[in-house]
Formats: C-alpha cells, sequence, structure tokens
C-alpha cells in the first residue's frame, strides 16, 4: 500500500504556498500570505482530526496483530525544510499504526562523523540520507546493505523507466544496487539574471541562437561593467578539480581528468585539458569577467545572488537559495555548446539506503518504498520546488512549484539529452579532489601557470588513484 | 626648610599630577579603541538578525537595516527549530557539569598543588598529556565504549559523567592557585588540629575563590557551546543542545537563513553574558596599581 | 610550640624518599576523582588510538593491521605532513606569545579601577563567547577584501588593504589576528590571578617610595608568573591543535596556506575514511606536544615563582 496521494496533495497545496510566501519580498505580502496560512492550518487541524479518528480504528486493529516497531532514519536537511519531513512521517506514521519512523536530521557538514562513529559502534539508524561521494565508502565496507531483493520482489514501487538511470550509477555495487537515489539534478546549467541583461541590451542566452562557448565569452565581456566595489561580472563558474571537471568543462574540449570510470588514470596535463583550462582561467586573470575569490568574497554567498553577476554555472538545486536572496528576475538556460559541437553537463544527486545494523528491515523497507514514491518525491522535494527530482513522474509537480524557475524543463531536458553520471564517485574520490585543488589554486591566482600547475597535479593524483584499483576489481567495474 | 625646596616639591607633586593625567588619557583612548575593535562584529552580528531575509546580502553593507525585523527573534526560535527543547538540554547539561567539574576540579587540584607524593610530577605530566591527543582519534573510541558496551547512546550521561572525575584544564589552572598560597597559613592550621580536608575546605578554598569563579566560568562557557560530543552522542532532535541546534541553519550548499541564525545566536550567547557581567564584581575587585584608591 | 616543630618537620625534609605515607595517601585520596576518571573514560580510548595508529580502520569495518606502515606513509611519502606541521608551528610561534601579551595587557589594564569597568570587561570577553559558524560569517564579513571593515579602516590612513583569506601569504596572518579576538577567555584568567596579589604588598612598596613601573616589575610581574605560565603551556596544547575557525574559515586554503595539522587529520580521518593514519598523526603530534610541554615545564623553574611551592 502507497500512501494516501490525496492526504499528502492537501498538504502540499499548504505546504507550497508558505514556500511561496517565503519568496515573496514586500513585508505587506507575506502579512497577508501568513494570516492565509494560519487559516488554512486550521482547516488542516480539522481535517487531520478527522484522519486521525479513522486512523484510531485501524491502529486498534493492527496492534493486536503486533507491537510498534520504532526505526530511525537519519537525514541531512536544512532547517527549513524539516517541518515538511516532519509532516511526511506524522503522514507514514498514521498510515502505518506498526511501525513508528523517527526522523533526525544532521547537517551535511557533519554527517559523516556522526554517521561513522555509530557504525563503528554499531549504533547506525535503520535508514541513512548518503550523498554521492561517499556511497562507494559505505557501500564497500559493507554498511549499508543491497536492496536489489527488495527491489525484484516489488514491480509496483521499481518501474525502473520511471529512475533517471544516470541516477543509479553510483549505488551500484556488483550489479546490485545499495542505495535509491531521491534526486539527480544536472550542474552546468546556465543561470542569468535578467535585470543586468536588460539593461545592456543584451539578448538571453540561447535566445538569439544557440550560444557557444565563445559566446559565452563574448556575453560575459558584454556585460561585465564598472570598477571596484560596483563592478559587475559576467559569469562566475571557473572550473575547480571537483566531481564535476569532467562533463562541465573537459569533455567538449575532447580531454579528461580521470580517464577510466574507475579513476585510476589522470590526464590532466594533456594538451587539450591545458587547453581548456587555461581558456577557462583567462576568464578570471585576463579577461577579468570572473570575480575571483576575493573579490567575491565565499561569504556571504555567491555574487551572482546580490545582483552582481550576470550569468553563473548553477545545479537545479542552487535554484532555491537564488530564488530566496536574489532580488533581480533570473532565469535558466541550457548550457553553451563546446568546441566539440556539443553540450555537455554532469549529473548528481543523493540516495537512501538501509544500514547494516537494522533489524528491521522489511519496515525499512515499507518507509523507503513509501518515501521515495513517486508521491513522496513530490512532496518532500519536487512540489517545494528544492530541486530535480529522480523520477521522470515528479516533473510535473516540479514544474508547477511556485519556487522552480520559469524555465525549469531546461533541467528535465538536460538530464535527457546531455546529462551524464560521470563524476568523482569512488571511494577516494574527495581525496583526489583535495589533493588537486590547492595546486590548481595557484594557478587560479596567477602563482604558476596553468601548465606547471596541471602537471604538478598529474605527479600529486596518481598515488591517490592508484588506491582505486582494488575497488575496482571489487566492484566488478574491470574483470 | 627653605622655599627652594617646598617648590621643588610641588613641581614634583604638579607634574606627578600632569602624568597621571595623561597616563589615564592613555587608558580611556586604549579602553576605547579596544572596546569598539572587539564589539563591533557583535554589533553587526546584532544588526544582521534584525534585516529580513533579503537584505541580509546588500551591498554596500550598511551597518543598520532600514526597518528593525524584530519578528526574526520568534521565527528563528521556534519557527523551524525547537530551540526552547535544546535550551532546557543545554542548561541541563551544563548547570550538571560545572557543578561536578567545580567540586572533582579542586580535589585533584589541591592535590597535586599541596601535598607529596613520588608519583605526583608524572602524574601531573600524564594528566596534562590527556589534552595532547586530539579528541578528532578518541572520539570515536571512546562512543564506541558508552555506546557500544554500556548501551548510553541518544543520551546524557555520557556528556554529564566524565565532568565529575576531573577536568584537566580546570585541575592546571586551580593547581596554580592553590601554589602561590604560602605554606605558613596551613602549618598554622595544623598546629590547631586541623585536618588535610579542613585545611582544604577552610582555608584554601575560600583564598581561591576567583580562580574558582574563573573554572566555573570556563566550563560553563565549554559545556554550552560544545559541538563536537553532543553531535556524536545526540540522536533525536528532542536531546539536541543549542550548539547543535544553531548548526541547523547551515546547509549543505550555503549558510541559509542569516538573518535567523544569527537572532539565534544573539539568544544563544545572552545568558553567559549577562551572567559574567553580573557576576564578575563578586569575584574580582580592583586594585589601584596607579596609586590612586578608587 | 612543640606540636609546630613536628608538623614542621612532617614537611620540612621532603626529600625523595622520605614522604610520609599518610600523605602519599592523602595524595592520591585527593586526586582520586581525576584518577577515576582517567581510567574510566580517557585511558582506553588514548590506548585504543595508539593501537589504531598501527592499523588501517575505515571505521565502517573492523581495523586491519599494517604495523608501521602508517608512519612509514607519514615520513616517507607524504608531503602534506610538513607542510600542515609547518603551518601550525608557524601559528603556535605567533598567536600564542601575542595572545598572553595583549591579554596580560587587557587584564591589567582592568583589573584597576576604571569608570565602567563591568562594561569593559564584558566588551572585550564577549568575543570569546561567539563560536562556530557565527564567527566564520562575522569573520568573512570583517576581512572582506572589498567591503570589509577592516579594509575600510586601513584606507582611511591611505593604506592599500590586502586579499587576507583569499592570499597566501596573508592568509595565515589574517586568521591569526582572528584568534586574538578571543583572548577575552585569557584576559579572565589574568584578571583571577591579579586577584591573588595581597594588596599589602602595594601598599608595602608604595611605603618603600616604589613607583607605578617598580611595582609592576617587582609585584605584579613575578606574582602574575604562574598564571602567565598556565596560559603558555594551555596556549601551546590548545594551538597546536587549533581546527574549527579554519575548517569553518578557509578549509586550508588558498593553495594549503592555512591547512593545520589537525585539520589534515581531520580530513584522513572523516573525508578520507583513514582513522588508523590520522591516529598515527595524532600521536607523532601527541609526542611533539609532549616535549615542548616538558620543556616548558623545566624552564618554568627559571621564571615561574610559587609562594607555595613544594620542593
Amino acid at each position: 500500500m502507497s500512501m494516501t496521494r490525496r492526504k499528502l496533495l492537501g498538504y502540499l497545496g499548504i505546504g507550497s504556498a508558505g514556500i511561496a510566501l517565503a519568496a515573496c519580498q514586500p513585508k505587506v505580502v507575506e502579512k497577508i500570505v501568513k494570516e492565509t496560512v494560519v487559516v488554512e492550518k486550521e482547516v488542516e487541524k480539522e481535517v487531520e482530526k478527522i484522519v486521525k479518528e479513522t486512523v484510531v480504528v485501524e491502529k486498534e486493529v493492527a496492534a493486536a496483530a503486533g507491537e510498534v516497531v520504532e526505526i530511525r532514519c537519519t537525514h541531512s536537511w536544512p532547517a527549513e525544510l524539516w517541518p515538511r519531513q516532519e509532516q511526511f512521517d506524522d503522514t507514514f506514521n498514521e498510515e502505518h499504526p506498526n511501525i513508528k519512523v523517527i526522523g533526525e536530521n544532521v547537517v551535511w557538514g557533519d554527517y559523516v562523523p556522526k554517521l561513522t562513529a555509530a557504525a563503528a559502534a554499531g549504533a547506525m539508524p535503520d535508514l541513512m540520507y548518503c550523498q554521492y561521494a561517499w556511497a562507494q565508502k559505505f557501500i564497500v565496507n559493507r554498511a549499508v546493505i543491497s536492496l536489489q531483493p527488495y527491489l525484484n520482489n516489488d514491480p509496483e514501487f521499481w518501474g525502473e523507466d520511471d529512475f533517471n538511470p544516470e541516477s543509479l550509477k553510483t549505488y551500484r555495487f556488483k550489479g546490485d544496487l545499495y542505495f535509491v537515489p531521491y534526486d539527480e539534478g544536472p550542474t552546468n546549467m546556465i543561470y542569468y539574471n535578467i535585470r543586468l541583461f536588460d539593461e545592456v541590451g543584451y539578448p538571453y542566452p540561447n535566445s538569439d541562437k544557440d550560444w557557444t562557448y565563445e559566446d559565452l565569452l563574448m556575453a560575459a565581456k558584454e556585460l561585465t561593467s564598472g570598477e571596484g566595489t560596483s563592478k559587475v561580472w559576467g559569469w562566475n563558474g571557473i572550473p575547480s578539480m571537483g566531481g564535476d571537471l569532467n562533463m562541465d568543462f573537459l569533455a567538449t574540449w575532447g580531454a579528461r581528468f580521470w580517464v577510466d570510470p574507475c579513476e585510476t588514470k589522470s590526464e590532466i596535463n594533456s594538451k587539450e585539458a591545458v587547453e581548456c583550462l587555461t581558456w577557462w582561467a583567462a576568464f578570471r586573470l585576463e579577461h577579468k569577467v570572473s570575480p575571483t575569490p576575493a573579490e567575491a568574497g565565499t561569504i556571504p554567498g555567491n555574487p551572482f545572488s546580490y545582483g552582481r553577476v550576470a550569468m553563473m554555472k548553477g545545479a537545479s538545486w542552487d535554484n532555491r537559495w537564488i530564488h530566496s536572496n536574489l532580488k533581480d528576475p533570473y532565469d535558466i538556460a541550457h548550457t553553451y555548446i563546446g568546441p566539440n559541437g556539443k553540450r555537455s553537463s554532469s549529473s548528481m544527486g543523493s540516495g537512501y539506503g538501509i544500514t547494516k545494523d537494522t533489524p528491521h528491515r522489511e519496515q525499512c523497507w515499507e518507509y523507503l518504498r513509501n518515501y521515495l514514491s513517486t508521491e513522496g518525491q513530490i512532496f518532500v522535494w519536487a512540489a517545494p520546488g528544492v530541486g530535480s527530482p529522480t523520477r521522470w513522474s515528479a516533473y510535473p509537480a516540479y514544474f508547477d512549484s511556485p519556487l522552480a524557475p520559469k524555465s525549469a524543463k531546461v533541467f528535465m531536458e538536460a538530464l535527457q539529452d546531455y546529462a551524464k553520471h560521470e563524476i568523482l564517485d569512488s571511494p577516494n574520490g574527495y581525496e583526489i579532489t583535495q589533493t588537486a585543488n590547492p595546486i590548481w589554486d595557484k594557478a587560479l591566482l596567477g602563482e604558476s601557470s596553468v601548465q606547471e600547475a596541471l602537471d604538478e597535479i598529474q605527479e600529486a593524483v596518481k598515488p591517490v588513484m592508484a588506491k582505486n584499483v582494488q575497488w575496482c576489481e571489487d566492484a566488478g567495474l574491470i574483470e | 626648610m627653605t622655599a627652594a625646596t617646598t617648590s621643588k616639591k610641588l613641581d614634583w607633586r604638579a607634574s606627578r599630577h600632569a602624568r597621571h593625567v595623561v597616563s589615564q588619557v592613555f587608558v580611556y583612548a586604549l579602553l576605547l579603541a579596544g572596546s569598539f575593535v572587539f564589539i563591533t562584529p557583535l554589533i553587526w552580528m546584532f544588526s544582521t538578525s534584525l534585516r529580513p531575509e533579503w537584505e541580509v546580502y546588500t551591498y554596500p553593507p550598511k551597518l543598520f537595516p532600514n526597518y528593525w525585523f524584530w519578528e526574526n527573534y520568534p521565527e528563528g526560535w521556534s519557527s523551524l527549530i525547537p530551540f526552547s527543547t535544546f535550551l532546557k538540554n543545554t542548561l541541563t547539561i551544563t548547570l550538571f557539569n560545572v557543578t561536578g567539574n567545580l567540586i572533582s576540579c579542586s580535589l585533584s587540584a589541591f592535590g597535586f598543588a599541596r601535598l607529596h607524593s613520588r608519583y605526583r610530577n608524572v602524574l601531573f605530566m600524564l594528566l596534562l598529556s590527556t589534552m595532547m591527543l586530539p579528541y578528532e582519534v578518541t572520539m570515536i573510541p571512546q562512543y564506541v565504549v558508552f555506546a557500544k558496551y554500556l548501551k548510553w547512546g541518544n543520551d546524557f550521561k555520557p556528556l554529564i559523567l566524565p565532568a565529575w572525575f576531573g577536568w584537566p584544564f580546570g585541575i592546571f589552572l586551580l593547581r596554580q592557585f592553590f601554589m602561590t598560597i604560602p605554606f605558613e597559613l596551613d602549618d598554622a592550621a595544623r598546629i590547631d588540629g586541623a585536618s588535610t580536608f579542613r585545611i582544604f575546605t577552610q582555608i584554601m578554598l575560600p583564598l581561591v575563590k576567583p580562580a574558582m569563579a574563573t573554572v566555573a566560568i570556563f566550563a560553563f562557557v565549554g559545556n554550552w557551546n560544545n559541538f563536537m560530543a553532543p553531535l556524536i552522542y545526540l540522536n533525536s532532535m528532542s536531546k539536541f543542545t543549542m550548539a547543535l541546534g544553531l548548526r541547523l541553519f547551515q546547509g549543505q550548499h550555503a549558510t541559509h537563513n542569516q538573518h535567523l541564525l544569527m537572532a539565534v545566536s544573539m539568544v544563544n550567547i545572552t545568558p553567559i553574558l549577562l551572567l559574567f557581567f553580573f557576576a564578575q564584581k563578586t569575584f574580582i575587585r580592583g586594585v589601584a596599581l596607579t596609586g590612586i584608591k578608587g | 610550640m612543640g606540636a609546630a616543630r613536628a608538623v614542621m618537620a612532617e614537611r620540612e625534609p621532603p626529600r625523595p624518599g622520605s614522604i610520609s605515607r599518610h600523605e602519599e595517601i592523602e595524595f592520591f585520596l585527593f586526586i582520586m576523582p581525576w584518577m577515576i576518571g582517567f581510567i574510566c573514560f580517557s585511558a582506553i580510548p588514548i590506548v585504543a588510538s595508539l593501537v589504531l595508529s598501527a592499523a588501517d580502520w575505515p571505521m565502517l569495518q573492523p581495523p586491519t593491521w599494517v604495523g608501521f606502515g602508517n608512519y612509514a606513509e607519514i615520513f616517507g611519502r607524504d608531503p602534506l605532513f610538513r607542510k600542515s606541521l609547518v603551518n601550525t608551528v608557524y601559528y603556535v610561534f605567533i598567536s600564542v606569545p601575542a595572545g598572553i601579551v595583549v591579554a596580560l595587557a587587557l587584564g591589567i589594564l582592568l583589573n584597576q579601577k576604571v569608570i565602567a569597568r563591568p562594561f569593559f570587561r564584558t566588551c572585550f570577553y564577549v568575543p570569546s563567547l561567539v563560536t562556530g559558524v557565527s564567527v566564520a560569517v562575522l569573520w568573512s564579513w570583517l576581512l572582506n577584501p572589498q567591503f570589509g571593515l577592516i579594509n575600510h579602516f586601513l584606507s582611511l590612513f591611505g593604506i592599500q588593504g590586502a586579499e587576507w583569506l583569499y592570499n597566501t601569504k596573508t592568509a595565515m596572518p589574517a586568521m591569526i589576528v582572528m584568534s586574538l579576538w578571543g583572548v577575552g577567555g585569557s584576559m579572565v584568567i589574568y584578571l583571577a590571578g591579579l586577584q591573588g596579589i595581597p594588596e599589602q604588598y602595594y601598599e608595602a612598596a608604595e611605603i618603600d617610595g616604589a613607583g607605578t613601573w617598580k611595582k609592576f616589575q617587582h609585584i605584579t610581574v613575578p606574582m602574575i608568573t604562574p598564571t602567565i605560565f598556565f596560559t603558555l603551556v594551555m596556549g601551546v596544547i590548545g594551538s597546536f591543535q587549533t581546527f574549527t575557525q579554519f575548517f569553518v574559515m578557509t578549509n586550508g586554503g588558498p593553495a594549503n596556506a592555512t591547512l593545520t595539522y589537525v585539520l589534515y587529520l581531520y580530513r584522513n580521518a572523516f573525508e578520507y575514511f583513514r582513522m588508523g593514519y590520522a591516529a598515527a598523526l595524532a600521536w607523532l603530534l601527541f609526542i611533539i606536544i609532549l616535549i615542548v610541554t616538558i620543556l616548558q615545564f623545566w624552564g618554568a623553574g627559571h621564571w615561574v615563582y610559587y609562594e607555595g611551592e613544594l620542593r
């Protein structure tokens, strides 16, 4: 039995109104909406009462059948999304009198210390959130169980056609799936500030023709203006040695950082890679159309969100904070066409899995199949417009969300067309990034040439990448 | 006495007075400038706490918002996160721990400072050495002991119990103060037949009151802001502390709701601030170093 | 008098080996709380971390033994071990003495009868209460090269501001300046230390005609040495392990200019899942801090003055 669609959709109306109001800027509007919400909440309470009364009867029946099993699920939500998570859990608990799910929230930055400590003590939660970069660590070390048996027996949930196939890549090991993804988003989209474009009278990205990488640079130059504290930059989004480097930057130049899915070999100092990264570094160093970190100030926030950058490279989930901070109208567009004549983007996301420590696997699966059902994804992720879901069937709700950008369909098109999950997701992926980035910093600061920095990176990442060989064999990625 | 010597004396007095005025002006100028430097970030913190969300990132930044958004305080406090619960938990842990620290640290420090033992130096170095290993590598083994073998996961016990068994920082600090007290005092008491424990409670403790108060403040602040241990030990939100709650404002991609974060941060430091402001008079009296009695 | 002499005799000739059993027992009774705490709460994790330093432990699975492999890797082929150690030593050597000087100056200044003293003390103390994300947000604002207050202030004097956290040369100095903002805690310790100086000493000195400077030099300084020693030892122990502010503010950047030792250790433990390696790094740091601390205690005999020191 999956969750009552009507119940969740009932919540949705209220929830999205709340999110919409957070986005409205003038105070008066906010107050009016707040009052409306209060009224809606009263109605909601009444409805809940009725539902509860009905549920009580069911509960009594169920209680006779067996006692209530408590399961813990650890999430990593920002605080403002937590009330929604609790609503979902309350609904679930009401509909499943034998299960009591307890949501726990650990901030993203603290998540790994918390979960590894718990794993070491055999005290993991029953269910856990997992970001792509950590997934293989948890899988290889058997901290989570294979979900394949459950998936195989649950065709209602596992209509594989509904899941974006790219989103499943990170969570496989020897053919089994260990986490079910809840979101997958492209990372190389162009966000643009409509006001800044209009002021210069420049056509919006791809509106006059499909932009190439050279058109992007030209636009960035045209849109850069002013000096010092009033400077406006054309573009924000210079490559770093992160998981998105291959698909977001190097691919269309015909280059690769890691050349195999096992991430055991680097070709970061190849001729094409040097060419590509030199071209991008020039945005900052030569053309000065991209802010340096010193100019941007990494905190507070991204300069795009206070209207000082005309275009930025962004992912689908960036929309939420841009929406709540940027005063100007904005929209998104497809990425540029690279030197090879194609568009390219990474895509990445997160998922949920069942841990080794749980004694209640069946109940965990019952929660997962509800949480990541189309209704579940719509409720927690798509309808509030937080980001792009992993189920195609949840997309219409996302497009309808008051938070989604006007051209939100571009996200889905990118995922179906060119965005690939070719990201650094091996167990040592993070170490590769952390080793390479400080060296790359020197090139971006102008303290060394791009060629020198890339040569140094090539040497530095060798021993780290070599550590992936064992995992690669275990995972069945090479014979 | 000749007139010459008198006038010379007056000159000397006048110059001393002038020097005093100059030094006072200098002292106040220094204090005002210094306190300005130290307090400005907090003024900004306060002003951010009063901004509506869309004014957090205004550019160029303004020290004061256009409209004072006091609503941020109730909103930050209860709309997203149940901070009242967190405050109650933090108070519980902190009060238990300060009490435990004061008792256990003063006893141990007295032993290390004023009693002879062949093992004293070795044991004291052992005590200090427990602070030299980063917590990052001992916390997981410690958690395993508490959570796996004692079954104290999601419980305040591992956060409170250790405080009753000594805190190296407090022991070391109190030891330093016990060691400044001359031994004549003990000897006189021993002549009257006082036991070591009586000397400790009735003579020594009153003499190190300022140090005890300092340990209390450090213990209070340390426990109030302690983050890593509660993060590892506490699972459910109903058990969270303030420090964990504040952390919830930090998202994966950015720190959202900075205005609310700052509002709650202001509330978070207020108890300690008030405590310090009012308690200091009771344990720190002034001395007139420059020779003027106030 | 006879009793007094007996008491004195019991204490006075404290040659090693002649300490009375009674006092030995009392010593252990008094330090009992810490002893129990050490055995129950500290000893097991400490020993465990030492054992784990000889293992490969991804935490999610039981450890596998590698002997001295971790240590060999640290010394053999880890350029970041040396880099992070150098950064940390730089930080310790500047921030600790600077912190002591500033805190002591504030302590002495605010121990005098100045107007609105509680207000001033609170002003200087309060910054040490703000922690974590809030500090990061505040200081990123202050140090912002474009519109930060610090560069704005410098520009009033015609000085070209720096890029602070975004430049490899100025990032560490900026972090040190930031650490000085939190000296309020040490200031409180000095205030407490200054309380311990009996006022009669100053009165007696005044009768002898001693001026402000003489009193400071011959009474205040010697009497406060135990407190200075405390802040020095604790400052060194703490700064060698500095982590949180670096983790939140710079995360080691730019170009590893602010990669501190414990930040690197943390990365190995919780980002690369190499807890065994992190434990080996921790034990090397332990040895370094221990040696420095023992040297400080050894040197303390020359400059720290205790009125009630056991000899």
